[in-house]
């Protein structure tokens, strides 16, 4: 047999060691769509932090060029996550996971604390928030656990996947953060579904979610601004003042209020790019991160705004795909976690914005400013390229 | 090798069922869009715009007050002022060092600073009337007193000038508004803007005429973000100052009757008033002077004042309590004082007994006796000897009690035909027993009374009317109180010729370019009785006599005088007065000249002795002034200039 094959090439010639290179199938689709979606994130970043930063006598550039630069710097990372075959990940998993919930702990001790959470590491100029790499550590290692069961998840492994989410989610949510913790809860569930748990379980851990809730926002198991930001969404005043913000409840009535306000201001067309008056006079504040869309709602109205969810729709249309399309259990689960995790941050950003949900710290991927989030949102991007364009080897 | 069918059917239909899921978000999303940007965007917009801007108010000057030649009484003067932004506040050691720069608590500083009343934009001032020195430290110790937060600067407060200080009472003084206060003005002002902190007149004619006076607040908006901090001023509004009021007071006149009752009242405390009671106690006085022919009040001088200057940087309650142990330190004694008006009452009575035809001016009356028996009672004269046989003039200017007791009882005993107050009408119609109308706040009504309103009153106040009530009323004595506003006016009404004019101090006001805008016209009140050319003539002549013949009981403060024979007529009244320790008050009014007269000047001076001894030599000084002007115009400045 040997004689027949043996195919070696002499020593030193250049060999193609595999097949048809997977980058032939890499999705422009997405890449093309989640570019589009930072790129207009970086003018919106732009558009909420130029007036005070011109006030202040600084370039009203600033801000949103350190945003361009993480985005530029989120597209490497989204191509080199893309580079490595993704069963690899599956080999990694565990390794990433247990360095994650290190790190979770670790910001605990030697963490940076900002606005009242301790969620940052500090490494030179930037910051690092390690509640983000969580939601891909979570996304790739309950990916690997369930492919164990080739859809057909038992209860027993149920349990686990949720035994495994509640260690960085009571960590995370010590921070505080509850936003943030609650997509791990999101990629989680996703993961059970598409994982294979029978009806009857998903109907019992839905059931239970429902009274977990209930339970904890009524037995003030959460701190009191955070139930506060739940009863202020539901009964929302129609008018505020400044004064409001004095208080941790009042400021997020304060911020829902003038969000809504800025987004109605807005109307069919909005007030155009660079226009808006409350976004110009900085009235809603957080605007640049978690409120980032009430800029958008601003300046570019009903139209823009439902543009950009048919944009974020397509990010979320080319996920669901590429999981529909994965060679194994292993690829499909990891879509689907991130199809959680993006489809939750989207519809709860958005949402709080317009009183719809519950005020939560959560970003709007791939606008909101901030590099650790848009790094960690690029990097799932590559996930779900990586595990398209290697649906055929 | 075999791929193992990990891709089951099941596994796709729940990836579908995702989608649906996320399809059904995004069209909530979709429809929430709608109802905020479509809906809801016409009142948005207005949220928008209102969250957008701080209307902060800028007060205006306040107009000034001239007198009728247009010297400053009241002038704007730029008061030191320091200043505190109330964020600083919390700023323990900045508050300490304040406390200790001001010599105030430091709680009493705090509290300065966190006044509620201002604008959380707007620096609040916490020290009037700072001393160079203190702002001068400030400026040198820029590390202890930051600039953003610690500001000496100069604010708009009235004063009052030393020319208007004798006009204390007849000004008032002014004040930040109170909370009752606050409501009434807005609602009848609402173009002024009031709001908490502003200063409003509130006593005398800074508060009559508050709507002319104070100004409308500049307005400056400013661009704020979420946070109130200012982003930028969108536009600012200039305030419009108050406008000038012009009075029709003669501010040397004024000073001049100022300083006359304050000698009087001198000279009444060096008088024995008896025995027994020692000095007289003349603790007030009240001089007014109007012009008969319209009504306009010329002078109006009480003692005691306060200086309005006093309340111009706040006055402390327990200053003000210091102030008000003082009596009648807050009343303008001119129109709040009520005094039994004694013989210048015979006005009344002399009018009633020629209008009823129960003497004529050549009617003689027996007084050799200087008694007369009224029912069962005996009447005495004043000085206990009869004036002899007397006309209805020389009645008036040997001022014979007996002559008017008699009217006065026989008005009485005649009721059926001239009716129960025949003499209350006739007083009325001289204005007594009523507001006179003047344009100055909480004026008092005096009192004269009638048969119906003694009816009325429990019997302990004296029973129901006889004759002796309407003989003692007659010569202005018993239950008869008059103002000193209203004596005066009374003789304007007979010096004219009986027209009853409304007094008023306002002549017209003016914009700070001394342009009027509006003018006060003579406001007719009423009439009096009307006399006959004869009847009104013997007054006059009965009334000439009392300054002018030898026997007149004011003779001896003019005859030898330079203002003898200078047409000036008058009548003297020595009104005794019911209550312990009290003494008689001394009253003079007058009028000229006699031929056309354009003077009524009257006094009244309290425990101070007979209307010779001490209110008619008041008098003679303002006449003095008016005949000789023997006063020199004193200094001030002209209401374009600034008084500082």
């Amino acid at each position: 047999m040997t004689m027949l094959t043996d195919v070696r090439p002499a020593p030193g010639a250049h060999v193609r060691r595999r097949g048809p290179s997977a980058w032939r199938h890499l999705d422009f689709v997405l890449i093309g769509a989640v570019l589009l979606v930072s790129a207009f994130g970086v003018v919106m970043v732009w558009s909420t932090t130029r007036v005070p930063l011109e006030t202040a006598g600084r370039s009203g550039l600033y801000v949103a060029k350190k945003q361009a630069e993480y985005v530029v710097l989120g597209a490497g990372v989204m191509l080199a996550v893309a580079a490595v075959d993704y069963r690899r990940y599956r080999d990694w998993a565990w390794l990433l996971y247990a360095g994650t919930v290190l790190a979770l702990v670790a910001v605990f001790g030697v963490g940076h604390r900002v606005s009242g959470s301790q969620a940052w590491f500090k490494i030179g100029p930037y910051q690092f928030e390690p509640a983000e790499l969580a939601k891909m550590a979570l996304a790739v290692c309950l990916a690997a656990y369930a492919a164990h069961f080739r859809g057909r998840l038992p209860a027993r492994a149920a349990g686990v996947i949720l035994a495994l989410t509640v260690v960085p989610f009571v960590l995370v949510y010590k921070q505080p953060a509850l936003g943030s913790a609650l997509v791990l809860l999101a990629i989680a569930a996703v993961v059970i579904v598409v994982g294979g748990a029978r009806g009857r379980l998903l109907a019992v851990l839905a059931a239970a979610a429902v009274v977990t809730v209930v339970a904890v926002v009524e037995l003030g198991v959460l701190k009191g601004y955070q139930r506060l930001r739940i009863i202020s969404f539901l009964r929302t005043p129609n008018n505020v003042s400044a004064r409001l913000l004095q208080t941790p409840a009042g400021a997020s009535i304060f911020n829902l209020v003038r969000s809504k306000d800025a987004i109605a201001h807005g109307g069919l067309l909005g007030q155009g790019i660079g226009h808006g008056s409350a976004t110009n006079l900085s009235q809603v504040p957080a605007q640049s991160t978690d409120f980032i869309f009430s800029a958008v709602g601003e300046q570019v109205g009903l139209v823009g705004c439902a543009a950009l969810l048919a944009v974020f729709l397509v990010v979320i249309w080319r996920t669901w795909q590429a999981a529909v399309l994965s060679r194994d259990a292993f690829g499909r689960l990891v879509c689907a976690g991130v199809l959680g995790y993006f489809v939750f941050e989207i519809f709860e950003n958005i949402g709080m914005t317009m009183g719809l949900m519950p005020v939560a710290g959560i970003p709007l991927p791939w606008m909101s400013y901030g590099g650790s989030a848009l790094l960690i949102e690029f990097a799932c991007v590559g996930l779900v390229l990586n595990v398209r364009m290697r649906r055929f080897s | 090798m075999v791929t193992v069918p990990e891709h089951t059917d099941s596994t796709r239909f729940r990836l579908t069922v995702i989608l649906v899921v996320v399809g059904c978000l995004f069209a909530s999303l979709l429809v929430r869009l709608w109802f905020l940007q479509v809906v809801q965007a016409p009142a948005a917009d207005k949220q928008v715009v209102a969250a957008s801007y701080v209307t902060v108010y800028v007060p205006a000057p306040r107009g000034e007050i001239l007198d009728r030649y247009g010297r400053v009484l009241v002038a704007n003067r730029q008061v030191p002022v320091i200043e505190d932004v109330q964020a600083a506040a919390s700023d323990t050691g900045l508050v300490s060092r304040l406390a200790a720069l001001l010599g105030m608590t430091v709680e009493a500083t705090r509290a300065a600073i966190l006044n509620n009343q201002y604008s959380p934009l707007a620096p609040v001032p916490i020290y009037l009337g700072a001393s160079a020195a203190q702002i001068l430290y400030i400026q040198e110790h820029r590390s202890l007193f930051p600039v953003g937060e610690v500001a000496a600067t100069t604010a708009d407060t009235p004063y009052v000038t030393p020319l208007g200080e004798s006009a204390g009472e007849l000004l008032g003084y002014v004040g930040q508004v109170t909370a009752q206060e606050l409501p009434i003005l807005q609602k009848a002002y609402p173009a002024k803007h009031y709001a908490a902190g502003d200063i409003v007149g509130q006593a005398g004619l800074e508060e009559e005429y508050e709507r002319y006076l104070a100004g409308i607040p500049g307005r400056i908006e400013y661009e704020v973000n979420a946070q109130d901090q200012v982003l930028g001023v969108y536009r600012s509004i200039p305030p419009v100052p108050g406008d000038n009021l012009r009075l029709t007071i003669d501010a040397r006149l004024q000073q001049v009757a100022d300083e006359a009752i304050l000698q009087g009242e001198k000279a009444a405390r060096g008088m024995p008033a008896s025995p027994q009671a020692g000095h007289y106690k003349a603790p007030a006085g009240a001089v007014v002077a109007e012009d008969p022919r319209n009504g306009q009040i010329v002078a109006m001088a009480t003692e005691p004042a306060y200086d309005p200057n006093w309340f111009d940087q706040g006055i402390t309650k327990t200053e003000y309590r210091q102030l008000a142990k003082e009596p009648g330190v807050f009343e303008n004694l001119a129109i709040q004082g009520q005094f039994a008006p004694g013989s210048t009452f015979k006005l009344v009575t002399a009018t009633a007994g020629l209008e009823s035809g129960l003497v004529t001016p050549n009617y003689i009356f027996n007084d050799t006796a200087g008694v007369i028996r009224i029912g069962n009672q005996l009447f005495h004269d004043d000085n206990g000897i009869g004036a002899g046989y007397i006309d209805l003039a020389t009645a008036l200017t040997v001022s014979s009690d007996n002559y008017f007791n008699m009217i006065g009882a026989r008005l009485w005993d005649g009721r059926s035909s001239f009716g129960d107050d025949y003499l209350q009408k006739v007083a009325r119609s001289y204005g007594f027993a009523q507001p006179t109308g003047i344009d100055l706040p909480s004026e008092m009504p005096g009192w004269v009374p009638t048969v119906a309103q003694l009816a009325r009153e429990p019997k302990s106040s004296g029973g129901p009317w006889y004759t002796g009530y309407s003989a003692q009323m007659a010569i202005g004595q018993w239950q008869d109180e008059v103002t000193p506003l209203q004596l005066a006016n009374a003789y304007s009404t007979f010096a004219n010729g009986g027209t009853r004019y409304r007094p008023r101090l306002a002549l017209d006001v003016e914009l700070p370019d001394g342009r009027v805008i509006k003018r006060f016209q003579p406001v007719v009140a009423g009439h009096s009785v009307a006399l006959s050319a004869t009847d009104r003539s013997a007054m006059i002549q009965g009334y000439l006599g009392v300054v002018n013949s030898p026997n007149g009981t004011a003779a001896g403060d003019f005859l030898r005088t330079s203002l003898s024979n200078a047409g000036i007529a008058g009548k003297t009244g020595t009104a005794q007065v019911q209550c312990r320790g009290c003494q008689v008050t001394s009253v003079f009014t007058s009028f000229g000249p006699a031929s056309s007269p354009r003077y009524v000047i009257d006094c009244f001076m309290e425990d101070a002795g007979y209307g010779a001894s001490i209110a008619a030599p008041v008098v003679r000084e303002v006449w003095d002034q008016i005949l000789h002007k023997k006063l020199q115009p004193p200094a001030y400045t002209t209401a374009t200039g600034s008084a500082t």
